[in-house]
């Protein structure tokens, strides 16, 4: 069975920015396909470990650089 | 024998040829120096310069072996210097001022030409091989000794092959440890002025600092400006913008729409095909998912131009403006 995560169940570094991007939908928008994570949701990445971890880090360096701060 | 013509363009290539391997080999002899200096700390002292040096070359670039051909100039030079002796050491020679010498250099500046230039991405017909050299020497009257004005092949051969040129493309990625793009040849185009509105989306308690270029940014990795060197990206258009937050995921109506007016003196426009064939990138270079290419054209273009325009990743026809932290 696959595992379901949760908007709340997901490190602070990854909250903050994602409430700031998606204000009215953020707990659902996690499971929505991103272009810039090549087509995969937050949590698909999210799920794959350190890897994942590391490409989600980049995107939001690149988020807020760009565009929250 | 060839017309004015040819020669002219002939004396024009070799300058542009000179100047670039000139610069170049400056670039690799400061690189040399200091890769050099890290080589004998970690090995043995009783490594030869030479053989230093020629590791170094060999491990360095594909365009090592061009260097050797600023030896065949200088053998050049010093072949006129040889050839005119004589006449140079002259006394009434020397009243004059000035001494203009032609002789046969068939060989070495064909060489140093032929090294330079045949390799790389675009094809062109260029008159390659050179007949005879003309130096003009100015005598300083003060320091008792000759100055080369310059030196320039007065005649060609009329032989033409299909060649190709070393891009900007090719110097950069190929020299990535360049850091001083300052004095970089002519070869690179020339700037635009820019002029007109450009357009942002940030977060709406950063309106008013939209046009600041902050730590956050600085920090992250961009498309033309890698970690540590800052750029703000903008639109010229709203919808340039609007691609950008949907590539992202971000809702347009999270995020505060600014724009200004902006107008910068000097930027390189990418938008520009003749432009990307100058400097050797295609529309795929600049728009694919490696950052490699663009980021290195960041890296030059930051010391020698204000900002870029660049074709949008996201929409096809948009563009973006880059304007570049000053100080990078």
């Amino acid at each position: 069975m696959e595992t379901v995560i949760l908007f709340d169940s997901l490190p602070e570094w990854l909250q903050a920015p994602i409430k700031q991007m998606r204000p009215k939908d953020y707990a659902t928008w996690i499971n929505e396909p991103v272009p810039a994570l090549h087509g995969r949701s937050v949590v698909t990445v999210f799920k794959m470990g350190d890897t994942g971890e590391q490409e989600l880090r980049e995107y939001i360096t690149k988020v807020i650089g760009q565009f929250f701060s | 024998m060839s017309g004015p013509g040819e020669a002219g363009e002939n004396e024009q290539y070799v300058d542009s040829a000179t100047a670039e391997a000139n610069w170049l080999f400056e670039q690799f002899n400061v690189r040399i120096d200091h890769a050099q200096n890290e080589l004998f700390d970690k090995h043995s002292p009783d490594v030869s310069d030479e053989v230093l040096v020629g590791r170094l070359l060999e491990e360095s670039s594909p365009y090592a072996s061009r260097f050797a051909s600023l030896e065949a100039i200088s053998e050049c030079r010093g072949r006129f210097l040889s050839h005119f002796k004589d006449e140079l050491a002259d006394p009434s020679v020397q009243a004059q001022g000035e001494f203009v010498g032609v002789f046969d250099c068939e060989s070495v500046i064909g060489e140093a030409i032929e090294a330079f230039s045949w390799q790389d991405d675009i094809p062109e017909t260029r008159i390659l091989e050179c007949r005879q050299v003309a130096f003009s020497m100015s005598w300083d009257a003060n320091d008792g000794h000759w100055t080369e004005k310059n030196g320039h092949p007065v005649s060609a051969s009329k032989q033409q092959r299909t060649a190709t040129t070393i891009t900007p493309k090719t110097i950069i990625s190929e020299f990535p440890f360049i850091s001083d793009w300052n004095n970089a040849p002519s070869r690179f185009p020339d700037g635009i002025v820019y002029a007109g509105t450009a357009f942002r989306a940030v977060s709406t308690n950063h309106s008013t600092t939209a046009w600041d270029i902050h730590a956050d940014n600085v920090a992250a990795n961009h498309r033309y400006s890698r970690p540590g060197k800052g750029a703000l990206y903008a639109g010229t258009s709203q919808e340039a913008i609007l691609a950008e937050l949907n590539h992202y995921g971000i809702d347009p109506t999270a995020v505060a729409w600014v724009s200004k007016e902006v107008k910068l003196g000097n930027v390189l426009d990418l938008t520009n095909e003749s432009i990307r064939q100058q400097y050797g990138v295609s529309l795929e270079d600049l728009t694919g998912d490696s950052y490699r290419m663009t980021q290195a054209i960041g890296d030059f273009a930051c010391q020698r131009y204000d900002g870029l325009l660049v074709p949008s990743a996201r929409e096809p026809g948009a563009t973006i403006v880059v304007i570049f932290a000053k100080g990078n």
